[in-house]
This record gives C-alpha cells, sequence and structure tokens, in this order.
C-alpha cells in the first residue's frame, strides 16, 4: 500500500516539480541563487566577478558586507549616481570601494555608517546625495534598511520561477551562455554584461549597443513633464531631510569618518529643462541650504548639479540623471582640488592623461585601452 | 516556518517519510525535533518561552494530580499565573504601557517608560491556551497528569497546530500521539487533499484578496464608500480563507501522520446568526472559552442580567486575545452585544417558535438571514482589520454609500478598489470558488463524494486546484493573519 502510495504521489508531483524545476535550475545555473558571501569572497580573492542578479536585490548587504571586509581607505556611498567612480581613479586601487547603491534614501545613510569597520583608519566617505532625497513630495518610503538581510534561495524560487518563465519566452535568457558563464554571477551579468565590478562600481555592459538605453533624454524628459518617478514637483526642501544630513555628519565626526559631500549631476539638456521649468524650487533652495548644513559641520559639499560645473556634455551621459566614468574622473579631479586627503591619493596628471584618451563613457586604466562601452576591468 | 513557502513541502516530506520507519517512541522524538526545528525557523530564540511554559505546565500538571485541597488549586493557579503572564509580558505590556501613558498625558503628566518595542512571538496565545486546557483538565480530573516530558511537550508543540491552531485538547491530541499510527492510504491521502484546499484558499484566495484589502485599509480616507464596502467584504473572505485554510493544512498535515486534530471552521457564512456563527467560527477557540471562561462564570444558568455580563465578559476578552489594541476589544464586544440582543429577541419571539420557524424556512428566509448575518459580521470585522477605531468609525459611517456599483469608474480609480479590472474580476471569481467549495462541504462529504468518481476527474480536480496555486497564487512573505495572535 505504501509502495503505491509513493509511486501515485511521485506520479502527480511529477509533472509540477518539472513546471517548477526548470526555473529553478535557470536560477542556479545563472548564479542568481548564489550568496552574497560566495561572492565576495571571490572577489575579495582578487578573481574578477561581474555580479547581476535580476531577481534578488540585496545590493544592500552586499555593500556592506564587502565594506566590511575589505576595510576600504575610500568609499563612494548613495544611489546608483555614484556607481560611475571607479577604483582605478586611485594610485592605489585595492584602498577605494564603490558602496554605491546601498543608499536610496537620506535614512540609509546613517545606518550604512554603521558598516564602515572602525578599523579603517579615518575613512573618506564620498557621499552623492540624490537632489530628490530632499523633495517632500518624492514619496519612498521602503521602512527599515536592512543591511543583513540574507538570501532565502528557496524563496526566490517560489517567489520567481514564473518570471523566469517570462523571460525565457522574452529570449532574454541564453541557455549556453549561463553555462559558459564564468566570471559572471546572475543574469544581468552573465546576458547583458551589467552588474558590480570587484570595486564596487557598475558596468552598464555595451552602452553603443544597447537596445534598452534612454534615446536623447526622452524618459527623462517624460518625467520631468509629468511630474514623476523621481521627478515630482516641489517648492521647498524637505527640513526633516536636511536635519538627517547634520545627524550622519555628527555619526560620521563622531566614527572619525571624513565626509566629503555632492550632489550629482544632470545632463546638459535635462538641467536646461529643470532649469527652465518653474516646479522645482526645491533644488534652487537646496542649492543654497545643503552647502551650509555641511558647512556648519566643517565639511565640504560639492554641487554638481549644473553639469557645466564640470565641463559635461550630454554624449557622455548615460541617460538624463547618470554621467558616465568620464563624468565622474571629473568630479573627482575638481573634489580632490579642494580636498587634500583625496589629492594624496590619485595622480593628477595621469587621470588628466586618461580623461584625453577616454571614449564616449568609459575612463582607460592606466595603461589599458580606450573602454567605449564602460565595462572595463573588473 | 510557514506553511505557503516552499521550505514546508520538503520539510513536511521528509518528516513524513522517517516518521514511517520508526517505532513509537522514536516518533515522539522526531515529530518534537521537527516541531523544535518548524518554530525556530521564525525566530530561535523564543523557543525558550515555549520551554519555559512547558516545564511549568508539566510539573504543574503532576503536582496538581499528587495534591489535595488548597495545594490543587494553588498549582492550578501557578500554571496559570504562568502562561497569563508570559502572555501579559510579550503581548499585553507595551498596550499597558501605551495605554498609561495616554492616560497621564490627558492629565498633563509625564509618564516614565518609553514605548516597549517587544516582538511578539509566533503563536503565543494558540500555545498557552492548549497548555491551559491541558492543566485545567488535570484539576478537573479529566485527563491524567502527563509524566512523559516528551510526550507533554510534543503535545505543546506538534508542529502543524503550533502556531495557529486548532487548538487541541489532552483527550484528544495526548491520547492519539500515544498510538502507533500505521499507513491509511485513504487517511493520508485525504489529508493531502485537505492540505491542497488550505493551500488554494491561503495563496489564490486570501492573498489575492489581501492586495486590494490592504490598499484600502491602508489609507481607507482616500477612498470611495463602494470600495470601502467592498473591501470590508472582500476582508471577510479573506480572514476566512486565511484562517481556515490555515487549519486545513494543519488538519491535514496531523491527518497523514494518523492524527486527527479538532474541525476548526465549518462554512461559518452560511450562518443564519451570529450565535450560529459563532458555533462554526474558529471552534476550537470558541469552544475554548465556552468550556473555561463562559461555563465557570455561570454560564446561561444564571439571572438573565449576569448571563448576559458572562456573554459580554468573554467576548471582551475573545476580543483582546486576537490582538492588544482597542480595536479588537470592540470588535469582541460588538459580537457581544449581537449574541446579547440575538438572545433577547429569541426570548420574546418564544424558543420554541423560533426552532420552528428554523426549521420550516423558506430558501428566501434562509438566504436573507445568512446575509443579514454576514452583514453584520462584516460591521464588526471593520474594527477588526482597521488600524484605528477612528478608521473603523470612517468606514462604517461611509460604506453606505454604495453608488460605486452603479458607476465602475468609482470603482475602478484612485479613490476606488484598484486600477486594474483583471484584479477586480479575479477577487470576484476566487470569492465565487470559495463559496462553491463551502456550499459543496454544506451538502455533503466532498472527501468521500470525490473518492467516488471515476480518477480522470478526481486527477484532473486535484491538478485544477495545483495549477490554480502554482499559476494564480501570491507567493510573497504574506504571513497567516493569525500568527499574529
Amino acid at each position: 500500500m505504501l509502495a503505491t502510495f509513493w509511486k501515485k504521489f511521485a506520479l502527480f508531483t511529477l509533472p509540477l516539480g518539472v513546471l517548477v524545476g526548470v526555473p529553478a535550475v535557470v536560477l542556479i545555473a545563472s548564479g542568481e541563487l548564489t550568496s552574497t558571501k560566495s561572492v565576495i569572497d571571490r572577489q575579495l580573492r582578487g578573481e574578477p566577478v561581474l555580479f547581476g542578479p535580476v531577481y534578488t536585490n540585496l545590493v544592500k548587504p552586499f555593500k556592506c558586507a564587502t565594506t566590511q571586509r575589505r576595510q576600504p581607505e575610500v568609499i563612494a556611498l548613495g544611489s546608483s549616481r555614484v556607481m560611475q567612480f571607479r577604483a582605478s581613479f586611485f594610485d592605489a586601487p585595492q584602498t577605494f570601494y564603490n558602496a554605491g547603491g546601498a543608499v536610496n534614501t537620506i535614512v540609509d545613510v546613517s545606518p550604512f555608517l554603521r558598516c564602515v569597520p572602525a578599523a579603517s583608519r579615518s575613512p573618506i566617505v564620498i557621499l552623492a546625495l540624490d537632489q530628490w532625497f530632499f523633495n517632500p513630495r518624492w514619496q519612498r518610503d521602503l521602512g527599515v534598511p536592512n543591511f543583513d538581510e540574507t538570501m532565502d534561495p528557496l524563496g526566490v524560487v517560489q517567489a520567481r520561477w514564473k518570471d523566469v518563465y517570462t523571460d525565457l519566452a522574452h529570449h532574454k535568457i541564453s541557455f549556453p551562455r549561463l553555462w559558459d558563464a564564468k566570471d559572471a554571477v546572475g543574469l544581468n551579468a552573465i546576458m547583458k554584461q551589467r552588474g558590480f565590478r570587484n570595486d564596487g562600481s557598475y558596468s552598464y555592459g555595451d552602452l553603443e549597443h544597447c537596445d534598452d538605453c534612454e534615446v536623447d533624454f526622452a524618459d527623462t524628459l517624460q518625467r520631468i513633464a509629468s511630474g514623476q518617478r523621481r521627478f515630482e514637483w516641489g517648492a521647498d526642501v524637505d527640513r526633516l531631510a536636511l536635519d538627517e544630513v547634520d545627524r550622519v555628519l555628527e555619526v560620521a565626526a563622531a566614527n572619525n569618518i571624513q565626509v566629503v559631500g555632492l550632489l550629482p549631476p544632470f545632463a546638459p539638456s535635462v538641467w536646461s529643462h529643470l532649469r527652465a521649468s518653474d516646479r522645482y524650487g526645491y533644488i534652487d533652495a537646496l542649492r543654497i541650504q545643503l552647502p551650509a548644513v555641511f558647512a556648519r559641520r566643517g565639511r565640504h559639499l560639492f554641487d554638481f548639479s549644473d553639469p557645466d560645473s564640470i565641463g559635461a556634455v550630454d554624449a557622455e551621459f548615460i541617460d538624463g540623471f547618470h554621467g558616465s566614468e568620464r563624468t565622474y574622473v571629473r568630479m573627482l579631479l575638481k573634489m580632490a582640488a579642494a580636498t587634500p586627503a583625496l589629492e594624496s591619493r590619485l595622480s593628477r596628471a595621469s587621470l588628466v592623461e586618461r580623461l584625453a584618451r577616454a571614449g564616449r563613457y568609459g575612463v582607460p586604466d592606466a595603461a589599458g585601452p580606450t573602454a567605449g562601452g564602460g565595462a572595463g576591468s573588473r | 516556518m510557514l506553511f505557503n513557502s516552499f521550505q514546508f513541502p520538503i520539510f513536511f516530506l521528509v518528516t513524513t517519510l522517517i516518521y514511517f520507519r520508526l517505532p513509537l517512541v522514536g516518533r515522539w522524538y522526531l515529530l518534537l525535533a521537527a516541531s523544535c526545528y518548524f518554530y525556530m525557523a521564525f525566530i530561535p530564540v523564543y523557543i525558550l518561552i515555549l520551554a519555559f511554559t512547558i516545564v511549568v505546565d508539566y510539573l504543574a500538571g503532576i503536582l496538581i494530580q499528587r495534591s489535595e485541597g488548597r495545594r490543587r488549586r494553588f498549582f492550578l493557579a501557578l500554571s496559570i499565573v504562568g502562561n497569563v503572564g508570559v502572555l501579559a509580558i510579550f503581548k499585553y505590556l507595551p498596550f499597558i504601557n501605551r495605554n498609561l501613558a495616554a492616560l497621564y498625558a490627558a492629565f498633563h503628566w509625564q509618564w516614565p517608560v518609553h514605548d516597549l518595542s517587544i516582538v511578539l512571538p509566533i503563536g503565543l496565545s494558540f500555545h498557552t491556551f492548549q497548555a491551559m486546557a491541558y492543566t485545567i483538565e488535570v484539576y478537573r480530573g479529566h485527563q491524567k497528569a502527563e509524566t512523559n516530558f516528551v510526550l507533554y511537550a510534543l503535545y505543546v508543540m506538534f508542529y502543524p497546530q503550533l502556531v495557529a491552531g486548532p487548538i487541541e485538547r489532552p483527550q484528544n491530541l495526548l491520547t492519539q500521539l500515544r498510538e502507533l499510527h500505521r499507513f491509511d492510504y485513504e487517511r493520508v491521502t485525504d489529508g493531502l487533499k485537505l492540505m491542497l484546499r488550505g493551500f488554494f484558499k491561503k495563496v489564490v484566495v486570501a492573498d489575492r484578496l489581501a492586495i486590494l484589502v490592504d490598499a484600502v485599509y491602508a489609507a481607507p480616507r482616500q477612498h470611495h464608500g463602494t470600495a470601502l464596502f467592498l473591501a470590508t467584504v472582500f476582508f471577510a473572505f479573506q480572514i476566512y480563507a486565511d484562517f481556515s485554510g490555515y487549519s486545513d493544512i494543519a488538519i491535514g498535515a496531523a491527518q497523514v501522520l494518523g492524527i486527527r486534530l479538532m474541525t476548526n471552521f465549518r462554512q461559518p457564512y452560511f450562518s443564519q446568526s451570529v450565535a450560529e456563527f459563532w458555533s462554526r467560527w474558529h471552534i476550537s477557540l470558541s469552544t475554548w472559552f465556552r468550556d473555561y471562561l463562559y461555563i465557570p462564570l455561570g454560564g446561561n444558568r444564571v439571572g438573565r442580567m449576569r448571563w448576559y455580563a458572562n456573554l459580554m465578559v468573554t467576548f471582551l476578552i475573545s476580543g483582546l486575545w486576537h490582538g492588544a489594541a482597542w480595536t479588537y476589544v470592540i470588535w469582541g464586544g460588538l459580537n457581544g452585544v449581537y449574541l446579547i440582543l440575538g438572545v433577547i429577541a429569541r426570548q420574546a419571539r418564544g424558543a420554541s417558535s423560533s426552532q420552528r420557524q428554523g426549521e420550516d424556512a423558506s430558501a428566501v428566509t434562509v438566504l436573507v438571514n445568512r446575509l443579514a448575518t454576514f452583514l453584520v459580521i462584516c460591521a464588526a470585522w471593520v474594527f477588526f482589520r482597521a488600524r484605528t477605531a477612528g478608521d473603523a468609525i470612517y468606514i462604517l459611517r461611509h460604506s453606505v454609500d454604495l453608488t460605486g456599483l452603479l458607476r465602475p469608474s468609482l470603482l475602478l480609480g484612485p479613490a476606488g478598489l484598484t486600477s486594474s479590472r483583471g484584479q477586480l474580476l479575479g477577487a470576484f471569481v476566487v470569492i465565487g470558488a470559495l463559496l462553491v467549495l463551502d456550499a459543496q462541504s454544506e451538502k455533503q462529504n466532498v472527501l468521500a463524494s470525490l473518492r467516488r468518481r471515476p480518477v480522470w476527474f478526481r486527477w484532473a480536480i486535484y491538478y485544477g486546484f495545483a495549477f490554480a496555486i502554482l499559476f494564480m497564487g501570491q507567493f510573497g512573505t504574506q504571513q497567516f493573519i493569525y500568527f499574529q495572535f
């Protein structure tokens, strides 16, 4: 009787098992279910690994854990608008780590500072503060940030198995490439060469031949026209957000962390639209009030909102509000000129020379070729 | 561990495979270890609270049996204080603290204790009530004290019903745990079918409705009256599908292992009165309150006013059991009022005529009674679900505006239930499916009738449920609603 039962049970569950099993195999083979710890282990061993999962979002714990283990002396911190700073911009690349993506709102910053190991000697944190962090009409209530989150592989299969079929149907997944992937973890990394490099910076893949990239900033301009998706119209600066910055600077000072603030740039065309609109009064007010908050704590804020401040042009922007490595080298040079602690960590002449050799987006390594697509070395 | 996680089927399969290969005593250890693992998948450290109550009640049971007179009463009191004390600390202390702070503030005084943030251990109210049922039954002489610690611990921790019931009695569960249950094909497959139905109710019905309900109840003042009304109706079905789904899975899982747990729901929305509703809804809790609170208070064998007071006290405490907030107390009180009004109405009509009426009632009368009962139960659910009493009153006051039923644009906009027509249609479809399931269960023993059908028909039904779960199920991190209790 027991044997009959198990036979029937197996027969009944087999089709269901296959149905869920195929996506599970894709998720395993693509590295989507790989733990962030094993990715960090490989990256710290020096293996070039591009980490770009699609179905999970563990950027916060990934960046936090890497920061704790690498003990960098210079950390870039912010949203996706800081991810273009590369370790190769510095004389000692191993001393830099890009924690871009760990911060999605201003309230994420203070908890992240706990990820900065006490063993790091007076680390410098280049803190990028997106302008909309200070717009009270930008609703981004994500709750308490969780920098200790771990992956539940079965939970991912359970939540995402149907999405895998959708992506297979849209030819977004190629089985031969799954099996060949060695230095890429996650479907984004395997299929589009997009993901976090060893230094934490983000590879955008082949931007020259990109079929889902923004053309002529159409999407960003649409956001401005409709006042949506980070470009909500707002007249006043969020007082609570400014207070939170003050608290961050206080916490940083108490932990011997030197904060260098920046407001990241918009593409020139986008900036001129923002300037022409009378619906973004909060940005004008922010550019006056935020530097004052930094100044009160003896820190400096670099305002790159206006791309003219670094001589950036539309062509070097990935989209309306993400500059490329070219843009970020210029920003770094400008910040270093006024920040001795940064200046001492880079070779200005070499960076200027590399900037001259740079392609549209990417900046070559010290002795390397022009990295047109921005993927560059890992 | 959540029943609706992919971990659970694997855990259940492995445990069951080993279970049937072990002798009786080995099964106790296996089930206890599995139950510990199951519970510790939530917040591991909270197993210490369970361990504390288990040790206290295990010793109390033995001491009650060995003692006589006032000492018996003392050890019973010790057990009840231990269990209620744990509940008070972890569930009610923050509530008491908040209320004291509010009281002080009303007098412009400063309450010194800041808001307490204590995470409520999963299923605390369930296992403490099950543990108290044991010591009370030992005290009453209805149950022998269990001297085998592992078996007693298993009685409290038996994983299928550990975190959300049914709240078992020792006479039923302990007795069955002592028996060696051989593999029985019919019993096992019936258990699996119950589990399948439970998963369907949870992930297809409850979690789908939750999306709409949560959006409206999060900001009731931004929604039209019709949306508020429908969200409340949807919540009535959501909580039923959620909780009865959990009970189905629990009862089914236990049945596979050979243990028959008590029925917890009997198509409650087919009730023709609130009194009948409470004999069909969360039966294991209702009977617990009846046996250990209402009857000891005197039940209905007292004067009329005292009887009403007994009903009210029972339901107010039941409300508080469901959650440490005034909204739950109001919900309990409202149900108490319904029952008292029902008693008064019955007395006014005369019991015999009422009974005759029930027997001879036409289909229309039955339908009207059921609808009326459903609507008053829904009105009480508003307090159960709303974030504040103020929100609840707002929802009740505005739910009478049903003009949106005539203007669908009001339902499918920002002030409506959802912007997705498919989502709204899906909600009605899953409610319909739930009602069909219940109508079948009301008429006949569905499992027995299914067994008489040809194989192809049965397998089509099973696959229908399985595919509905896989394709229509909402697989996120939705816990069962009753876990918070």
